[in-house]
């Protein structure tokens, strides 16, 4: 009798036990505030410097408020996945730095007032065409750039251009980082991040559009960017950039900061990480090679979006209001070394304030094309479009690793981008 | 590892006590219920998180539903679709080909180590089963960065060897089959440990007398390992084939970790697109339908070893 009932508490043990972790697992997540306490939660990816400066100005916020923003980083890859099953779950978080997606463009909160009296630059400021409503603000800006590695280019007595009253085309960037390859014990003349974002700068310093709307509505790359990219895949055939980068997934950063690699096209977000990680060369920022054209891409470095219907939506835009403060505003950038996204906002860096002051004069010289493809997203997602994939990188991987000619890529890249973007 | 060569001895026959007459009486607790009981657990478990994905897969298959939205009934289209799909096919042909040298390299290396542990005559066994095994213990994640790292085409550590020795550097990873090549000896570095020990046991079960018997014949060592050690192990030998082929076509993290699938495209495997499609391109049904596949291939491998495996009178 004894062990019949033994087993028989052992299995109905088994079962609640079983049961209690099923619900535990069902009922978990709770939403923007309750109680007393209100807690914002906000969602983001990013680097380390980037969330620390978010989790800084929150624990200011605290200070002087007593509300309480949780700052919750979300890898860049799943950021969306995630926001679109919180938009469906009905639980999404009080704002994100995200950008906008189609599973929640009509539950975002009026910013309008906001950017205004913050002074949003004008070519970042992107209303929905549909209410003339803004609802997505910059974090803050970034922008295309090259670093070299100044021990290599000193060592082999190359000079280059450190101003913008200098240039330099991409044929004698090319020429001059071979010859520090020459003469160094540097491996590649130059490397870039694997990543449609840098890919049309180039583009555009080759007097490109990129992919843009034609007449008929589908969308091409025109014959100056397919010229592009005919250099970048001679400028890999050649050796002069490491083919696993793009086509293998190298990281690009780590081959830069090897100190075997004359030149890294990147973007200032580097700045911050290069200050604390590179030691054992010196690197500097330069302008970027033109062929004819000055050119970078610039853009949000993502774009902060707050959710209605989450119950605390007063407290939202009073937490984003105070963030986008001159002296709040400044602070962050400050903190995380990026560029404001705030009309005539002066930021005082440590270091590297050349540098920065580089990358400001890029962006003012450059023509409206370059903050194209950061408004365009903004715009797509206003317009209920989904932008999943880049063709004009996925089809450039193929192109570099000889799965394709450069005309089948161009008409992949025409094809795809029209089945995505066109109405 | 303590295995001892003695053989097997049957447990105690449950027959040595003498039966007593209360024993009918909880016969419904015993062999019933409990039973029940047990099993209800594991039936709940399966169908929440087997049967349900499943289902919800095979429905998903049949919808254009993007992960987020409505989902619209398209009937078969997800698959008309994939079968029209160039890199469908080259991303299941890769896979194949993958699969195919991936397993008989695993088998051999995960054998060899077995035996060499087996071997009278091997020293420092304790050292090499521990080394054996380590890989075993590696997430697949930290196995494919540990060897794109080892195999990086600018500055791994292979290359700087070649290179210290006045060779020029192999193009590791813009290389297809190269790249393919490092993928498949990191998988069957990776795998072997399991499966030796698998080995390890069936080995250990092969009747030594049949060994003595056949020295007295005058046979050599590969004879009888030919011979006896083979078809003894037959049925563990077809396990391991039977399980590294299902992991090998299902291969991710590792080369997802080492090369991403590249250099492009090329090195892409049938998971790696389906999670492409999926996660990446946000195409959740068509992603679905592309799963539903695999798993039909996967099932028609798995019945077609089983049946040579019964054919040939083996049982596991």
């Amino acid at each position: 009798m004894k062990r019949s009932r033994t087993i028989r508490g052992l299995a109905v043990t088994t079962l609640t036990v079983g049961a209690l972790v099923l619900t535990a697992c069902a009922g978990s997540g709770a939403g923007g505030g309750e109680g007393d306490d209100v807690v914002l939660e906000m969602y983001q990816s990013g680097d380390v410097n980037q969330g620390n400066g978010y989790a800084q100005l929150a624990d200011k916020y605290f200070d002087e408020t007593g509300v309480r923003v949780k700052i919750i980083e979300v890898p860049n890859s799943d950021l969306r996945t995630k926001l679109r099953t919180a938009a469906q779950a009905n639980d999404l978080p009080a704002l994100a730095a995200s950008g906008i997606d189609p599973a929640y463009k009509d539950r975002l909160l009026d910013l309008t007032e906001i950017s205004d009296d913050a002074g949003v630059i004008d070519s970042l400021r992107v209303p929905d065409p549909d209410d003339g409503k803004v609802k997505a603000l910059p974090t803050t800006l970034t922008s295309v750039g090259m670093f070299l590695n100044k021990t290599l280019w000193d060592q082999a007595g190359v000079t280059f251009p450190t101003t913008l009253d200098e240039s330099w085309t991409w044929d004698e960037f090319v020429a001059k980082g071979e010859e520090v390859v020459a003469k160094t014990d540097a491996e590649y003349g130059s490397v870039m991040d694997s990543s449609a974002h840098r890919l049309r700068a180039l583009l555009y310093e080759f007097g490109s559009n990129g992919v843009t709307e034609q007449s008929d509505g589908t969308w091409e790359l025109d014959d100056a960017g397919a010229e592009a990219l005919e250099y970048f895949k001679g400028m890999h055939d050649s050796g002069f950039m490491p083919a696993s980068v793009w086509a293998a997934g190298d990281d690009a950063s780590a081959t830069f900061k090897s100190g075997r690699v004359a030149s890294y096209m990147s973007g200032v977000w580097q700045i911050t990480d290069f200050q604390q990680n590179i030691t054992n060369f010196d690197w500097v920022s330069v302008p970027l090679p033109q062929q004819p054209v000055r050119a970078t891409n610039y853009g949000a470095a993502s774009w902060l979006v707050a959710f209605d219907g989450t119950g605390v939506e007063q407290e939202t835009l009073d937490f984003i209001t105070w963030l986008y403060s001159d002296e709040n505003y400044r602070e962050y950038c400050e903190l995380s070394g990026c560029l404001p996204a705030l009309e005539g906002l002066d930021v005082t860096y440590a270091e590297d304030a050349d540098a920065f002051d580089l990358y400001n004069a890029e962006i003012a010289a450059s023509g409206d094309i370059a903050a194209e493809q950061s408004i365009q997203g903004v715009l797509f997602g206003y317009e209920g479009k989904s932008i999943d994939s880049e063709p004009l990188k996925d089809e450039t991987v193929r192109y570099l690793s000889n799965e394709q000619s450069l005309e089948d890529t161009v008409k992949n890249i025409n094809a795809s981008s029209t089945q995505q973007y066109a109405d | 590892m303590t295995i001892t060569r003695d053989k097997v001895t049957p447990a105690e026959p449950a027959g040595v006590t003498p039966r007593t007459p209360w024993r009918r009486k909880r016969a419904f607790g015993r062999y019933r219920l409990a039973p029940f009981l047990f099993t209800v657990v594991t039936a709940v478990l399966f169908a929440l998180f087997f049967l349900l994905p499943a289902v919800l897969g095979l429905s998903y298959s049949m919808t254009d539903y993007r992960g987020w939205g409505d989902a619209e009934f398209i009937g078969f289209a997800n698959y008309v679709a994939l079968f029209q799909d160039s890199s469908f096919f080259s991303a299941l042909g890769r896979t194949f080909v993958y699969a195919l040298f991936s397993v008989p390299v695993g088998y051999c290396l995960a054998l060899g180590m077995a035996v060499a542990l087996q071997s009278a005559w091997s020293r420092g066994k304790t050292a090499a089963r521990i080394i054996f095994f380590l890989p075993w213990l590696v997430s697949p994640i930290v196995a494919g960065v540990i060897w794109r790292w080892m195999f990086g085409e600018s500055f791994g550590f292979v290359n700087f060897v070649i290179a210290a020795f006045g060779g020029d550097s192999v193009p590791w990873s813009s290389n297809a089959d190269l790249s393919l090549l490092v993928v498949i000896m990191a998988s069957a570095w990776g795998s072997a440990a399991f499966n030796m020990l698998l080995f390890v046991a069936a080995l250990n079960n092969v009747p030594q007398s049949y060994y003595e018997a056949a020295s007295l014949d005058g046979a050599n060592g590969w004879q009888k390992f030919r011979s006896i050690t083979l078809p003894s192990i037959a049925p563990t030998s077809l396990l391991v084939i039977l399980l590294s082929t299902l992991g090998q076509m299902k291969e991710f993290a590792m080369i997802q970790a080492l090369n991403g699938g590249g250099p492009g495209t090329q090195n892409r495997l049938i998971v790696q697109y389906i999670y492409e499609t999926g996660f990446a391109r946000s195409e959740i049904g068509y992603a679905s339908a592309a799963s539903m596949v695999l798993l039909l291939i996967l099932l028609v491998i798995a019945f077609i070893q089983l049946r040579i495996g019964r054919r040939s009178g083996s049982t596991w």
